[in-house]
């Protein structure tokens, strides 16, 4: 029996508009087994930074269930979930904004440790920030500088040891690397690596980058326009996509390779809206294998094979 | 032999951009040479602060001067001497022989004039024509580049990101330049938006024999589109050649380490091999070669020289004095497998 440490189901998020309901997150469901990765990848506007937030209750979920071991926190009254959210911690994409430039490094990374009452020993506290810097390769001598003093890299490895405070079981990593240069992504993506290992972590990664998440994940969810089309292992799905989004969205991929062969599946028009969208499939009109069905009604996620899910009417083959 | 004239396009020798501040002077291109033969596209590839922008507004001199300064021994494009032309001569060319996009074109449009009103300005200066054949010009413009003639009336506000960026197309290639230089024009856009438009500049390069310079950091993007590669690193060329040169027998180990900072998708259980360290400031380079503090070859010399330009054969050079020992050779292996 696996051991699930979250278990999503049927998530929604809608946001009221003047011009109707914003469907951002429609009846999304899966699960993650302990000290695994899911990757969530789609591009802008697919609702995947929305979920990775409605599991935290950074935004309350419209309607759906996120059991977080054995536990449904939707159903968490306010001090429940202040606690509960030691062991569920996020990191933010835009190393700029997330963290506070009034405070130095020492502020930011021991105040949730401040906060929550772990320790209130000044000297505790700073000793307990040493050792998180140490954790994700921040040097000693940082201690006291500011967040523009430091480089974009720098200013990550903050956001995770800050993550880190309350030693999670659980990070949403949120385009963690997504606003940094290649040669740091590379360096944070191995931090990540190697913190899962050594902590035994389980992670949401994230990304529109699919060569990231290809590299990060054991299994891939492929989010669009709010909904769920496809999940599989990272190389089931990389292998032996189903659905026709997916097949588009690995095509797309620059591949820096020349020897690699690419047979780029070019999708026609734009994404639809995700105001008040109708009972179809939502990637219908963009096709290429489109048939009556499609119209008929929402296609559901089944398991074609052990772990491969799509949603798709060519899942019924 | 006879030493076969390349015709080119653009032809810069030795280009160097600082800026002098107050809080000291930012070298941010240094010695930059450049040799694009017409139809061509050459991929100027480099992390954040490597000087690429700076070396392609230098082209037209679009660098603010002061705080800029521009020196070179040469900037000739398609026969023209930038350094020697008027201001107002300069303005003629622009848009009209060289066109840039730039970075971030999502604010490159103006929010109170609608597209079609954007496109058409360029056909009016440079071509001379009235606001009514200029319109109609413009018209076909966004046809051209996917977009509906009727929503030529709409404002860039009603477009989706990938069509604002249709729209910069249309507008750098409206009077038809002979050289485009694109300052990373896909990296805001999705993934599939992004094949897309690479797909169209691919058409339109063809169909109008454009050169262009193409500023990335994304290598897979040059493996695509590019002809010819140049490796920047602190304002200065590291490596350079054809594509095949330049990704199948690399030879410079920054670009060794650029491709092993990427995660390659046919190759997923490899660990990624970050470059450790940063960039270095560029008020502040390193004495000898810039990249001796995080390379993994550096020998004490580097430190205290400039390294030398060796020629690799072919288009190929690289500016790594480790490689005047013929023996010398970096990690990275590429195998190709014989026709």
């Amino acid at each position: 029996m696996a051991d699930n440490i979250l278990e999503v189901k049927n998530l929604k998020k809608y946001f009221k508009i003047s011009k109707g309901m914003l469907h951002a997150v429609d009846d999304v469901s899966f699960t993650i087994e302990r000290g695994r990765t899911l990757g969530i990848v789609g591009e802008s506007g697919c609702g995947k930074s929305t979920t990775g937030r409605s599991i935290l209750r950074l935004l309350e979920p419209t309607s759906g269930a996120v059991i977080f071991e054995g536990q449904d926190i939707t159903k968490l009254k306010e001090e429940e979930m202040r606690r509960k959210r030691k062991e569920m911690q996020i990191i933010f994409q835009d190393p700029f904004s997330s963290l506070d430039p009034r405070h130095t490094i020492n502020q930011i990374i021991g105040e949730p440790i401040k906060v929550n009452k772990i320790m209130t020993d000044k000297h505790k506290i700073e000793n307990r920030v040493l050792e998180l810097m140490d954790t994700v390769g921040l040097a000693e001598r940082l201690i006291n500088t500011y967040p523009h003093e430091l480089d974009g890299g720098r200013r990550q490895r903050i956001g995770i040891a800050r993550a880190l405070a309350m030693e999670p079981k659980f990070i949403v990593c949120d385009e963690p690397v997504s606003a940094l240069d290649v040669s740091i992504q590379a360096q944070i993506l191995n931090l990540l690596k190697q913190l899962q290992k050594k902590l035994g972590l389980t992670f949401i990664f994230i990304t529109h980058d699919l060569s990231v998440v290809n590299h990060f994940s054991d299994d891939i969810a492929v989010m669009y326009l709010g909904r769920l089309v496809e999940k599989a292992p990272a190389e089931e799905l990389f292998n032996n996509p189903v659905h026709p989004y997916t097949k588009a969205l690995l095509s797309a991929i620059p591949v820096p390779d020349l020897t690699h062969k690419s047979e780029r599946i070019l999708l026609k028009g734009e994404i639809t809206s995700p105001i008040n969208p109708p009972d179809e499939c939502r990637f219908a009109k963009r096709c290429s294998h489109v048939c009556d069905e499609c119209y008929k009604k929402e296609p559901e996620l089944r398991e074609l094979r052990p772990g491969h899910f799509a949603a798709c009417c060519l899942a019924k083959c | 032999m006879r030493n076969e004239k390349k015709d080119l396009i653009l032809d810069v020798e030795n280009l160097s951009v600082r800026f002098e501040t107050e809080d000291g002077v930012v070298y941010a291109t240094n010695g930059v040479s450049i040799k694009l033969e017409k139809k061509k596209t050459l991929g100027l590839v480099g992390e954040t602060g490597a000087g690429k922008t700076t070396t392609a507004k230098a082209l037209m001199r679009l660098v603010p001067e002061p705080p800029g300064v521009i020196e070179c021994d040469k900037i000739v494009i398609d026969g023209m001497d930038i350094m020697k032309m008027r201001p107002k001569d300069l303005e003629s060319v622009r848009g009209k022989e060289i066109s840039m996009i730039f970075q971030d074109p999502m604010t490159a449009l103006n929010p109170v004039f609608s597209v079609g009103e954007q496109i058409a300005e360029s056909i009016e200066i440079h071509e001379k024509r009235s606001k009514k054949d200029a319109f109609a010009k413009a018209i076909e413009m966004l046809e051209m580049v996917g977009i509906p003639g009727s929503r030529a009336h709409e404002y860039p506000h009603q477009f989706s990101g990938g069509m604002k960026q249709r729209v910069v197309i249309a507008i750098a290639l409206a009077c038809n330049p002979k050289l485009l230089v694109a300052d990373e024009p896909t990296t805001a856009l999705d993934v599939t938006i992004q094949a897309q438009v690479l797909e169209l500049m691919k058409q339109l390069k063809q169909k109008y024999d454009t050169s262009m310079i193409l500023i990335t950091h994304d290598l897979g993007i040059v493996a695509e589109v590019c002809d010819d590669v140049m490796v920047m690193y602190a304002g200065r060329i590291v490596e350079q050649g054809t594509l095949e040169e330049v990704f199948n027998n690399t030879k410079h180990p920054y670009t060794e380490g650029l491709f092993g900072s990427i995660p390659n998708i046919n190759d997923r259980k490899s660990e990624l091999q970050p470059i450790p360290g940063l960039m270095p400031d560029p008020t502040d380079l390193p004495k000898g070669c810039s990249f001796a503090p995080r390379c993994p070859y550096v020998r004490q010399s580097c430190k205290e020289e400039q390294p030398e330009h060796c020629h690799m054969g072919g288009n190929h050079y690289v500016a790594c004095s480790a490689y005047k020992d013929p023996n010398f050779h970096i990690r990275r292996r590429v195998t190709v497998e014989a026709e």
